[in-house]
This record gives C-alpha cells, sequence and structure tokens, in this order.
C-alpha cells in the first residue's frame, strides 16, 4: 500500500465512523418519575410526573419535543399530550396527561418520547387507573347524624351560658332602672 | 363584719330579719326570700314601716311574676341563684348587704352538700365584694347543714 491509499483509507475509516459520533453527540438519557400519589390514581384525574433528560452528547442547547402517551395492553394510545423544551446538559420537566373518563380499572402504561433533532429515546413506566369512587348514600346519612349530635351538644353546652347572661342582663336592667 | 349567720326559733326570725333591716337603711340590700313571698314580704316590712326603696327582691317562692324588678329564681337551682346573686352585688354600686330569710329551707330542693358549697362561694364572693351577709335559719332546721356551714361565716349568732 502507497502512501496515497494510506490515506484514503484513514479518510474512508473517518467517515464511516463519522454518523456514529455525530449521533452519540446528540443522544439523551430520558426517565420517568411518578409521585407514589399518582401511581394509582382515578379516572377523569390529572396526573403529573417528572421527567429527566440528560444529554449524553455535546454541550449545545437545542430543543427537544417530549411526548406523553397513556397506553393499554395492546400498545393502543389512549391519551397524549405534548411539549417543546429546550435543553443543554440535563433537564426536569413535569408532564402531565388528562387520563380520560371512559377507562376501564386496570394497569396502564405511561410512555414518554423525546424527539430531538438526530433521533429519539422512550421511557415507560405503569400507573394504575381505578374506578372513580361513588360516595355511599349511608355515608351522608351518618354525616347527617354526627352533625345533628353536635348540633344538639352544642345547644345543651351553650343553653345555660345563654341564660346566664340573660339572667345579668335582666339584672343590669332592674338594677339601672331602681337607679333612675 | 362581712358574714353574719343568725339562728332563731321560727317565732322570732322575722322579727330578726326586720330588725337587721332596720340597722341597714343607709345600705342597699338584695333580699333572698326563701319561706315567703316577696309580696307577703314587702307587706310586713310596710306594715313595720320598713322602706322597701332600697331593696331588691329575689324570691324564691313564686314564679307568679307581679313586678318587673324582681327577679323568680326557682330554688333547687342553685346555680342560677348564685348567678342572681353575684351579679346583683356585682351590679349594685356603693355600700350594700345581702339578707337570705330561711337558708335551711334550701335543703328542701337542695342536697345538702351542695347548700353547703354554695353558702362557701356565697359568703366567699361576698367577702371579696366587700357585701355584708346576714343569713338567717331556724334553730328547728337543718341542724347537720348548719354544722357544716357556720364556718364559712365570720360570726354565728344563736338568738
Amino acid at each position: 500500500m502507497n502512501k496515497n491509499q494510506y490515506k484514503a483509507l484513514i479518510i474512508l475509516v473517518i467517515l464511516m465512523l463519522f454518523p456514529i459520533v455525530a449521533s452519540a453527540q446528540q443522544a439523551i438519557n430520558l426517565e420517568i418519575v411518578i409521585p407514589d400519589s399518582y401511581k394509582k390514581t382515578v379516572k377523569g384525574n390529572k396526573i403529573y410526573f417528572t421527567i429527566n433528560l440528560l444529554n449524553l452528547g455535546a454541550n449545545q442547547r437545542f430543543d427537544v419535543t417530549l411526548k406523553y402517551d397513556l397506553l393499554n395492553k395492546n400498545n393502543e394510545i389512549l391519551a397524549t399530550n405534548s411539549k417543546t423544551v429546550a435543553i443543554e446538559t440535563q433537564a426536569s420537566i413535569v408532564g402531565n396527561l388528562d387520563i380520560p373518563d371512559k377507562l376501564s380499572q386496570g394497569e396502564y402504561l405511561l410512555r414518554a418520547t423525546v424527539f430531538y433533532p438526530e433521533g429519539e429515546s422512550k421511557a415507560e413506566t405503569t400507573i394504575y387507573i381505578k374506578e372513580k369512587e361513588d360516595i355511599n348514600p349511608f355515608y351522608y346519612l351518618i354525616i347527617f347524624f354526627v352533625a345533628l349530635v353536635l348540633l344538639g351538644l352544642i345547644i345543651i353546652i351553650a343553653k345555660p351560658i345563654v341564660s346566664k347572661i340573660e339572667l345579668r342582663n335582666k339584672i343590669h336592667k332592674i338594677v339601672k332602672n331602681k337607679n333612675k | 363584719m362581712a358574714s353574719l349567720l343568725i339562728i332563731t326559733n321560727v317565732e322570732n326570725l322575722q322579727n330578726e330579719i326586720n330588725q337587721s333591716l332596720k340597722n341597714m337603711k343607709d345600705k342597699i340590700g338584695i333580699y333572698v326570700s326563701l319561706n315567703k313571698t316577696q309580696k307577703s314580704v314587702e307587706q310586713i316590712f310596710s306594715d313595720n314601716n320598713i322602706t322597701t326603696d332600697n331593696l331588691f327582691f329575689i324570691d324564691c317562692v313564686t314564679s307568679e311574676k307581679t313586678r318587673e324588678d324582681v327577679l323568680h329564681v326557682n330554688p333547687d337551682k342553685l346555680d342560677i341563684l348564685s348567678t342572681s346573686i353575684n351579679s346583683f352585688i356585682k351590679e349594685i354600686e356603693g355600700s350594700k348587704f345581702l339578707i337570705i330569710d330561711a337558708l335551711s329551707t334550701l335543703l328542701i330542693f337542695n342536697r345538702e352538700n351542695n347548700v353547703a358549697q354554695f353558702v362557701k362561694e356565697l359568703t366567699n364572693y361576698s367577702s371579696r365584694q366587700g357585701t355584708e351577709v346576714i343569713a338567717f335559719s331556724p334553730a328547728t332546721q337543718g341542724e347537720e347543714l348548719l354544722n357544716k356551714i357556720f364556718n364559712f361565716f365570720d360570726k354565728v349568732e344563736k338568738r
């Protein structure tokens, strides 16, 4: 191999490696963190979670699009939301998603996807969606009776106090009138 | 003297009350009537030329309201009676006195210990407020009570 051939080989190798290096410059690590209070949620509610983004590539500020999807076991998207954010080295973004009313109770997948110029990264976690808890009318009855008992107690306690105040006022008037 | 308990026989009781009132003619008084209605007490005083202009009546015998300036208190409601007396003492300005015409009558409507406690609180409060207390009791009634309460008075006289 002569000198020119050797140079051409080096250039070829560099050209072959360049896309890999370029791709590595744009790689973003993605993580979803859901607070415990939203890991089990009721349908119709809004859930909040944190997306942690870590730019593994160059320290260069650029825009990325975040997409959040709620999926069932068949990978069908049931709800979606997205936002665009700027990232340099790392970022924590609070995301939210409205849970539809018409879902049945069970486990669902929350998927976050970050789209950046050279690709996309995904992260997933599961959440459990519960039925709305209808308040039993019996509870209303209990609350009503408790309120009634409390009211009765207040009246029983307050009655002698009110009577004494009235008595003092009456005596005040008697003395005042006699002093006239 | 802040408090005096006069124990006397039933026949002499009214005369003793009359005499005490005559001695207090320059002061304003609270008269707790436990064995006669306010109306009959006033009649007796009138017959004995005792003016009642300076007297505030608490009638514990009848609940029939005859005058606006007379307070009617059920004798079994010691707390109400106590509040009434204390309020009168508080409201009346200047030199004042309190007369209870038959302390032992309270035993008909209340437990002995409750009456003793009532008397203790009453004499304490009157003493703090500078009010002279004269309580009467027939000698034949409530000896047990009298034994319990005589210590609460500054002076006890048997007449």
